[in-house]
């Protein structure tokens, strides 16, 4: 399933310092929520890594292959029913050598944050080393 | 208990169904197998599974295992489970389409409707991805 336009939508992208801020907009009618769950749509934790993944990708201009996630904590349910739209916060740090970048992510609204995210994603088409 | 029909066991449905079959099932452990295929909604246009699919496997794999547990409990319907951590997630590489995976499930004590899981996935004898996690029931 293609996620940009069916799970979601990006609506802008701004800069706060080092921070780069995507406002998005879920879509409830995604087809997803058919089975997640039947009767009660809550947004699949793993596609807020994919949601935190496609905003990176989006900085970098470049696939990212998620190798490691060192901490996500999903701490306020999230429902596209009482959530429409969310901010990604995105902070994205070079690690080691240079085919390898940081991504720590918060995924937030006015009244909550939904997840804290850090993680190690690798530029596609490189080595994978360890 | 038939351990074929795996609808009987999670509370999700399709399309986000990412566990075909509970393979076995011991006091701590199970295991179970996924085919990866195209019609899976986390295959990507390249036919590789993604890392949220993995996870999302191991997260269902899991509360399949729950589910077992609350049937031979006597329960009527599978608990639901949403969850609450991912932590030292690791992948070594996307599977692809055709390959079968099967994910190993050891569970620690559960505390206050928290119960920390850890799953391993592999594929073709070789660990594809490895993480712990949190689940929580509401």
């Amino acid at each position: 399933m293609k996620f940009k336009d069916n799970y979601y939508r990006l609506v802008g992208v701004r800069n706060e310092g080092a921070h780069s801020l995507f406002s998005i907009a879920l879509l409830p009618d995604c087809e997803l929520y058919r089975g997640h769950f039947p009767g009660d749509p809550v947004c699949p934790g793993v596609c807020s890594i994919e949601l935190i993944r496609q905003c990176a990708e989006c900085l970098e201009r470049e696939p990212l292959f998620i190798h490691r996630i060192k901490q996500c904590r999903f701490t306020v349910l999230l429902s596209p029913v009482t959530c429409r739209e969310l901010t990604v916060d995105l902070f994205l740090s070079p690690f080691g050598e240079e085919e390898s970048v940081i991504v720590s992510a918060r995924i937030c609204d006015e009244q909550n944050v939904y997840v804290e995210f850090k993680s190690e994603m690798l530029k596609k088409g490189r080595t994978i080393s360890g | 208990m038939d351990l074929e029909d795996i609808k009987q066991f999670i509370p999700q449905r399709e399309p986000i169904i990412m566990v075909d079959r509970l393979v076995r099932v011991a006091a701590e452990e199970a295991v179970t197998s996924l085919v990866v295929r195209d019609t899976l909604c986390f295959v990507n246009e390249t036919g590789c599974l993604s890392e949220p699919g993995l996870i999302e496997h191991i997260a269902q794999s899991a509360s399949a295992f729950a589910g077992y547990a609350a049937r031979a409990a006597g329960a009527t319907k599978p608990p639901v489970g949403y969850i609450g951590e991912v932590k030292k997630f690791h992948c070594y590489r996307l599977p692809e389409c055709g390959e079968e995976l099967f994910t190993t499930i050891a569970w620690g004590p559960e505390v206050g409707g928290v119960r920390i899981v850890s799953g391993e996935t592999r594929a073709a004898d070789e660990v594809v991805a490895e993480t712990q996690m949190k689940i929580f029931t509401r």
